[in-house]
């Protein structure tokens, strides 16, 4: 095991290094563009990666479905809604400076609103799997068209730019921007452990976790509230990014095996290194101008995906 | 249903679909009174070629989707909902950005291979689970989500946010002339065909087994009503984009007044489609003047809830 992890952390150190210094080695050049361009992207990246796939392991986890993330039941789709909300408000009446620290909280609303549907269209009532991903898609095709509506008001500022970002793309606002997400992120990593015990009761289902003392609603609720946290994190750094939460945990699985506090290191491991490599891809591919990363992200997990339905 | 019942079920419709359309060519950005209608050239020129392209768009999503719900037998099965429109968005995104063409009849023809193509792939993917019908559209939906998000990222490499509304949500603000008679084309083969082969496509909702026992060459059909509905997608969508759930709505209504009667479905699906449709692009126009939204979000919006039940009709 101790070999696994540390193949892992290697290739991902590699992978650090190359999108750093993107195969050249002309010292100048780097010195300039490392510290003011490559890094800021490579931490959001990063942290974007922590985000989305212990988002997503704690999702699939609660809800037994292999195929869930906080993209494929809505929550993506309900944060989104909520910063672009927050994005036309802000335009409107030219809000900028100290009010940048609100944009996590409307996206945490969008986020709680699209949990509180598919709380009760679906994961209330114990339905199927791919009854729960539908009632998803649904949300998301919901969600979707209110965007949609909202760039009536967008034309004072670019509406590309948003478009852009909630295909998936880094979205740069500044460092103080991204200090807060960071500091979410760091937050719900902390909070984390203390629940990784009442995780790994929940996996031996309800019925068992009931009988060892556990307070199955209760854990549950609390632990999508962080699911959730973690989730609006991942679309304020990188948008509507598809696929990463929802294939982490699997690579880690098959890596790590089951026993929760390795696999979620694994997890956020898989997650860096998945959208390290897609980072590197999407810059690399046609420089010197770079595709958006949701792009190169769906073109490796869109195929996953799919797969992993045959499997269900 | 007996015939005097249908009759006044579709009479009702044309009558109420009339009326929308009036108010449609008279509202708008100015508004027109009724005994200026047809000589007001803003109406002639622009607001009546937008309606009829409405009018073109409903007959073919409702009647593709009313054939792919027969041919899959699955409720839910729809442009959207099967990827069908997204292969025909990518395909589009895919010639347009490498600007290889922007004649109007080689969209069509390349949007419709894009979506024949989908529509195989996610066969493909779904016969080893026989076409259970959530699954199929769960991968439906997924290939549409792969490709409408592949075709989005093209657009935007591309900088053409226009672009990208038409094909992400339908939008019929950008419709033109060549446009309207290209679709009336389409329409007008679409409804040929569907007449003469309409006697054996009708026997499918029999099941496979009892039609070829019938007489009809089952995957023939199944080929042609492919074809038919790849045609369908691609002439909408290189015209007005994706515009999602008025193929799954249309044909549920009409089912609930229609029961089995094939033709009364028909006809019902595509009076139902245009209604949703002029109704849809009538709010878009109108609510919030003098700026317009995509039709396609109206029936998105609309369109959601609708899934959510059929999806839980479906499962029990």
């Amino acid at each position: 095991m101790k070999k696994r992890f540390a193949l892992l952390i290697l290739a991902l150190i590699l992978l650090i290094i190359m999108n750093l210094t993107q195969f050249s080695l002309n010292g100048k050049i780097l010195a300039l563009l490392i510290p003011e361009f490559r890094l800021p992207r490579l931490l959001t990246v990063l942290a974007a990666g922590v985000a989305l796939s212990v988002a997503g392991f704690i999702i699939q986890s609660i809800t037994e479905n292999p195929l869930a993330d906080s993209g494929t039941i809505g929550i993506t789709s309900g944060a989104s809604a909520g910063s672009v909300a927050f994005l036309l408000i802000a335009d409107r009446f030219d809000l900028t400076g100290m009010w940048n620290f609100s944009y996590p909280i409307f996206a945490l609303l969008g986020a709680l609103v699209a949990f509180a549907m598919i709380y009760l269209f679906a994961l209330r009532k114990n339905v199927s799997s791919v009854r729960v991903l539908l009632t998803g898609i649904a949300i998301t095709a919901f969600f979707q068209a209110l965007i949609t509506l909202g760039q009536l008001s967008v034309n004072a500022f670019d509406f590309q730019k948003v478009a852009v970002w909630l295909s998936g793309d880094v979205w740069q606002t500044g460092s103080s921007y991204f200090l807060v997400c960071l500091v979410l992120l760091l937050g719900g990593l902390a909070v984390l452990p203390f629940f990784l015990k009442k995780l790994e009761i929940l996996t031996l289902g309800e019925e068992m976790a009931t009988a060892l003392g556990l307070e199955v609603r209760k854990t549950k609720l609390q632990l999508y509230l962080l699911a959730l946290l973690f989730a609006a994190v991942g679309v304020l750094l990188v948008g509507g990014l598809a696929f990463v939460g929802l294939i982490a945990p699997h690579i880690a699985r098959e890596i790590m095996g089951f026993k929760p506090r390795r696999r979620l290191l694994a997890t956020a491991l898989s997650g860096m290194i998945i959208l390290c490599f897609a980072d590197l891809v999407s810059q690399m591919i046609i420089a010197p101008s770079s595709l958006p990363l949701g792009f190169v992200v769906a073109f490796i997990g869109a195929p996953y995906y799919i797969y992993l339905i045959q499997k269900v | 249903m007996p015939k005097k019942r249908f009759l006044t079920v579709l009479l009702s419709l044309v009558f109420s679909l009339l009326i929308l359309s009036l108010l449609y060519l008279m509202l708008g950005n100015q508004n027109v009174p009724l005994d200026q209608l047809f000589t007001n050239k803003m109406v002639t020129q622009l607001r009546l070629p937008r309606l009829l392209s409405l009018y073109l768009t409903g007959f073919l999503l409702a009647v593709s989707g009313f054939l792919v719900q027969l041919m899959t037998r699955n409720p839910i099965a729809e442009m959207a909902t099967l990827g069908i429109s997204g292969g025909s968005s990518l395909a589009l995104s895919i010639v347009l950005t490498l600007g290889l063409s922007t004649n109007d009849g080689i969209s069509v023809l390349i949007s419709a291979i894009g979506a024949f193509v989908a529509l195989c792939l996610v066969m493909l993917l779904t016969a080893r689970t026989h076409f259970q019908p959530l699954k199929v559209v769960l991968v439906g939906t997924s290939v549409g989500l792969f490709t409408t998000s592949l075709a989005s990222s093209l657009t935007f490499a591309s900088h053409d946010t226009q672009a990208y509304f038409r094909w992400i949500v339908g939008s019929f603000s950008g419709i033109t002339q060549v446009k309207v008679w290209l679709m009336a084309l389409v329409s007008l083969i679409f409804l040929l065909l569907l007449f003469i082969f309409s006697s054996q496509i009708r026997l499918l909702v029999f099941g496979d087994e009892l039609a070829r026992s019938l007489g009809v060459s089952v995957n023939q059909v199944r080929l042609l009503i492919m074809t038919l509905v790849a045609l369908a997608s691609g002439v909408t969508v290189a015209s007005v984009g994706v515009v999602s759930f008025v193929g799954l709505i249309a044909p549920h209504i009409a089912k609930k007044i229609a029961r089995t009667n094939f033709w009364q479905n028909i006809f019902l699906s595509v009076l139902v489609g245009m209604f949703l449709l002029v109704g849809a692009d009538l709010i878009a126009r109108n609510l919030f003047k003098p700026y317009e939204f995509p039709a396609g979000s109206v029936t998105m919006l609309l369109g959601a809830p609708f899934f959510l039940w059929v999806i839980s009709k479906e499962a029990k």
